[in-house]
């Protein structure tokens, strides 16, 4: 069953050089991130790591920007990601890893990311990890819808692409 | 009591510790050098690799800035790049304190 969701914009994580977003279901009280946060707040293993990606996002945020090549990767989550028409570049779903707990997200440029949902990974390949591969293929359908309506003008950049503008009350059925 | 979820940055951030701060401060520190240095060798991150005997993703791991770096990995990247990467401050002070600098009176 098809599910509607809306971009949020994260205010308590907006800097210099990163907007970051995220997205809510309609039918969930927070959106993937802070879901995501609420979750692992209550892991204690995690509690370190934890921190340390909080930190890290804001470093990005506010000295580095979201140099995607450098900090982020996408080699183990794209596979099945729809191909898209020669000559278009394709938007694909990236991975945080911070020793065993992933985050996936969207880096759009270097000032425009979207975080997702993610958890602790425990099997080699991430895909098939109970924890986390459900987020794998929610990321990359929802980088898939993000990708169509940014076609559809439903999203588009601001003069100098540092942020992005959505129609008003954008609705993105996933 | 049920938690107000959409609070949880705020409890989150309460829980950051000092040495939380330093450690992604000095990690991404070092990804900037290192970066630095393969742009000033003209290579790619994939020719750091190939060097290190490890694959792309784990190079791109190393140079995350969440990854827990060891003083082993550190000497083996500083090997390769034949550069410091990271130097104390007192290593620092003899070096730069050591350098003869000239006085260059100004053409009038």
């Amino acid at each position: 069953m098809n599910t509607f969701a809306t971009i949020v914009r994260l205010s308590d994580f907006q800097y210099e050089k990163v907007r970051y977003y995220s997205i809510r279901f309609e039918e969930n009280e927070v959106n993937e991130f802070y879901d995501f946060l609420n979750r692992m707040e209550d892991l204690d293993e995690v509690t370190e790591d934890l921190s340390n990606l909080l930190v890290w996002i804001e470093q990005i945020g506010e000295k580095y920007g979201a140099i995607k090549n450098r900090f982020f990767r996408n080699e183990s989550i794209t596979a099945d990601v729809q191909a898209l028409p020669p000559g278009r570049k394709q938007m694909v779903a990236f991975e945080l890893p911070v020793e065993s707990l992933r985050l996936y997200c969207l880096v759009l440029n270097e000032h425009v990311v979207f975080l997702f949902n993610g958890g602790v990974k425990s099997t080699q390949n991430a895909k098939e990890c109970p924890n986390v591969g459900h987020y794998i293929k929610q990321a990359n359908l929802i980088v898939r819808k993000i990708d169509e309506h940014f076609r559809l003008g439903n999203i588009t950049w601001n003069y100098d692409q540092t942020d992005i503008q959505i129609v008003k009350s954008l609705e993105i059925e996933i | 009591m049920k938690k107000d979820k959409n609070a949880v940055v705020e409890r989150l951030r309460a829980k950051i510790q000092p040495e939380n701060r330093i450690f992604v401060q000095k990690n991404l520190e070092i990804s900037e050098q290192i970066q630095t240095l393969l742009k000033d060798k003209g290579w790619s991150q994939k020719d750091l690799a190939i060097r290190l005997g490890k694959s792309e993703s784990e190079v791109s791991k190393l140079l995350s800035g969440l990854h827990n770096l060891t003083l082993k990995s550190i000497v083996k990247l500083e090997v390769q790049l034949g550069h410091d990467i990271i130097t104390t401050p007192l290593e620092a002070t003899k070096k730069y304190s050591a350098v003869e600098y000239e006085y260059q009176p100004l053409d009038c």
